[in-house]
């Protein structure tokens, strides 16, 4: 207790010297955010019938399933006993919104996820099973049910489905993600989170972050494979981001303008904090880095004549930055909550620790995961669509598949 | 209906219906009879030996020292604070005898500089006050004020 015991100022309460949700209750919203905003752009563009797009469409699925496969996992790491999360399933507690979250996300992974992918891959597993040969048949085979039905009422009906799970998916995506902003958004006590504004920023700034990592994602992916990046699937996905970047960007203005005029009690502690502990992980990182500079990349691609090459960067820089900026949005959340004191007369400090339970390795290995999940997905289920694909590749086989029959596009 | 549906739906029946009779086992028996918990847990803590003795079972043999803490600042402290639950101790004395923090630190919890405890409250900046000494050498447990703490 007595090294904490200098990193306070002002005067707190006893029980606010330690900062109990760590750098893992960050990553949570954050990881949770990724999957419902790579899911979100999937399916409003699936919905929508956004062509242009469509080489992202599978890329964001697998995407969003390979973070929501790790997104309990900062949580089961931050409360230990990872055996006893099953009892939430087991005596549910209607009145708990984090016992809820349980069956939120078992409901957006088994009957929304698996399912919507399942179908949007079903006719080309079968038509894989039949290419491949050992193990990997043998997944197609049962992951297919051993059922090789490819006749062209089976595959229209595949995408009836997929449709409808898409349909159904949307509102379960913000649910998921709103419930996130929700749980901080209904802390009472705590003036620098009790918001109703809340739960939707967090779902636009989960949008952000989505759209951001599968823009990314898709640049990295086709620069590995030699592909070339689709450049007008680019620009498309980088104005949805800029889209999403301003609403998210005016919804958290609102909220900062409302605080400024209504200069509730908590105001001055919050605004010292503001400019104090978090002007480095707020102003600069998340509103100039985060918000400001890609909204103003991105606009310029819009008005000015800018070469593929120098553009292509520019995607790539603004979706890096924009990520930072959400993962520390998050984090002035979290820990920003935590900073200042309910006498709303102190502040106490957070440091990071390297190693044990909470530390920076496992937050970095818990991130590391879902790229490795996602590296074994685009193995099993290749989402590539690309215009030049090599002979030989799986690329090559799509596209017929993929031009006849564009994924959603031609749902009915 | 193509067959793959009928074989996903059936799997998906099947999926419910067994975590339905998982939950079944998992539940325990007298889960909801009270509220949202065990019943059964009940009796179950009330028939747990209390650790603690309480202040007064102690007076019974360790007179003297009860003597000197009257006196000290301390006596508004149970002893149990510091020696730990000494139930046992108390109903057989030869049995266990209690345990005693002796650390630095163990003083500290109550007495680091903390500007949240009341107005007044003897603290003391654990980093600065006599450091790398036993408070003991200064200060007896029983009866803290440090010059009269010569008998114990
Ligand atoms: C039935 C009489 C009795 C009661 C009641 C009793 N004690 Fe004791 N206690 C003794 C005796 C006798 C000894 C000396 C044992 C020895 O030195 O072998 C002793 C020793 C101790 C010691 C010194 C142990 C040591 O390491 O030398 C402590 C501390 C102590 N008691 C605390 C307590 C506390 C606290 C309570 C109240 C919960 C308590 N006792 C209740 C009889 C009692
Ligand atoms: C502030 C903490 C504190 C409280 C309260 C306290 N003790 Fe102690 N007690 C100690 C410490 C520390 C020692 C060890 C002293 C030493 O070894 O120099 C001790 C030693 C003892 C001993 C061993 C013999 C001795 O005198 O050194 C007995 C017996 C004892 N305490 C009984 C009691 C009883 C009975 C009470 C309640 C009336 C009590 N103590 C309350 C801290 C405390
Ligand atoms: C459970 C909390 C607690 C623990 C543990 C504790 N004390 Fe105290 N201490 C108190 C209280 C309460 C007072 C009396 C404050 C008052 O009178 O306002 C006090 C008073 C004192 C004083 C002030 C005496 C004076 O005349 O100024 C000293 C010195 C002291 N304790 C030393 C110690 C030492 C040494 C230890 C470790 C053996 C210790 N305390 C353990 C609670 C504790
Ligand atoms: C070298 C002897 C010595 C040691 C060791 C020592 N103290 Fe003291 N302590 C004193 C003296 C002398 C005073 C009274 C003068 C003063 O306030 O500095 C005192 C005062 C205190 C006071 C009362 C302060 C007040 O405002 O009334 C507390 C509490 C205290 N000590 C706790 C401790 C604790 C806890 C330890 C062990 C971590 C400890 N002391 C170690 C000598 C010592």
């Amino acid at each position: 207790m007595h090294e904490a015991a200098y990193a306070f100022t002002g005067y707190i309460y006893p029980n606010e010297a330690k900062l109990l949700w760590s750098v893992l209750i960050v990553l949570y919203p954050y990881i949770t955010g990724l999957v419902a905003g790579a899911f979100i752009l999937a399916s409003l563009l699936s919905v929508f019938r956004v062509k242009a797009v469509h080489p992202t469409y599978r890329l964001a699925l697998l995407t969003s399933l390979s973070f929501l496969l790790v997104a309990t996992l900062p949580l089961l790491a931050h409360l230990g006993h990872p055996e006893r999360s099953f009892e939430i399933f087991v005596t549910p507690h209607t009145s708990s919104a984090m016992a809820m979250f349980g069956f939120v996300y078992a409901w957006y992974l088994m009957l929304v996820l698996c399912v919507e992918i399942w179908f949007e891959y079903r006719a080309d597993m079968v038509r894989w099973a039949g290419e491949c040969k050992g193990l990997k048949r043998l997944i197609y085979r049962i992951i297919t049910l051993w059922d090789d039905d490819t006749s062209p009422r089976s595959v229209q009906m595949d995408h009836k489905i997929a449709y409808a799970v898409t349909v159904i998916g949307i509102p379960s995506a913000f649910l998921l993600h709103g419930y996130v902003g929700f749980i901080f958004g209904s802390v009472k006590a705590n003036p620098y989170w009790a918001s109703v504004l809340m739960p939707v920023v967090f779902l636009f700034s989960a949008i952000v972050s989505g759209i951001a990592l599968v823009l990314l994602l898709y640049q990295v992916t086709a620069h590995l494979r030699w592909k070339k990046a689709d450049m007008a699937c680019l620009d498309t996905v980088g104005r949805y981001l800029l889209y999403a970047l301003i609403v998210d960007f005016a919804l958290e203005g609102l909220d900062v303008i409302h605080r400024i005029y209504v200069a509730e009690e908590s105001f001055d502690i919050l605004s010292l904090m503001v400019t104090g502990k978090l002007f480095l992980t707020l102003v600069i990182a998340q509103v100039l880095l985060g918000g400001l500079v890609p909204m103003l990349a991105l606009a310029s691609t819009l008005v000015f004549r800018i070469p593929d090459k120098t553009r292509q960067w520019l995607y790539v820089v603004v979706s890096l930055l924009v990520l930072q900026g959400i993962f520390f949005m998050r984090w002035n959340v979290v820990i920003g909550g935590q900073l200042f004191s309910k006498s709303l007369l102190g502040f106490t400090t957070y440091k990071l620790d390297i190693a044990g339970r909470e530390g920076a390795m496992v937050a970095l290995i818990i991130m590391g995961l879902p790229f490795i999940i996602l590296t074994v997905l685009t193995w099993l289920l290749p989402p590539w669509v690309d215009n030049d694909a090599a002979p030989g590749d799986h690329g090559a086989t799509d596209k017929p598949e993929a031009a006849a029959v564009p994924a959603q596009a031609s749902a009915k | 209906m193509p067959r793959y549906l009928v074989r996903l739906i059936i799997i998906f029946v099947l999926g419910a219906v067994a975590v339905l009779a998982i939950r079944q086992f998992m539940v325990p028996a007298s889960f909801y009879q009270l509220g949202h918990y065990r019943a059964s847990v009940l009796p179950e803590v009330a028939a747990q030996e209390p650790v603690y003795a309480g202040h007064a079972a102690c007076e019974e043999c360790h007179g003297d020292v009860l003597e000197v803490k009257e006196k000290g600042r301390h006596t508004g402290l149970s002893c149990e604070v510091c020696h730990g639950a000494a139930a046992t101790h108390a109903a057989d004395p030869s049995s266990t005898k209690p345990f005693t923090e002796l650390d630095r630190s163990f003083c500290l919890v109550c007495h680091e500089k903390n500007i949240s405890r009341p107005a007044g409250f003897p603290m003391v900046d654990g980093l600065a006050h006599n450091i790398k000494e036993d408070c003991r050498k200064c200060h007896k447990p029983h009866s803290p004020s440090p010059n009269k703490g010569e008998e114990k």
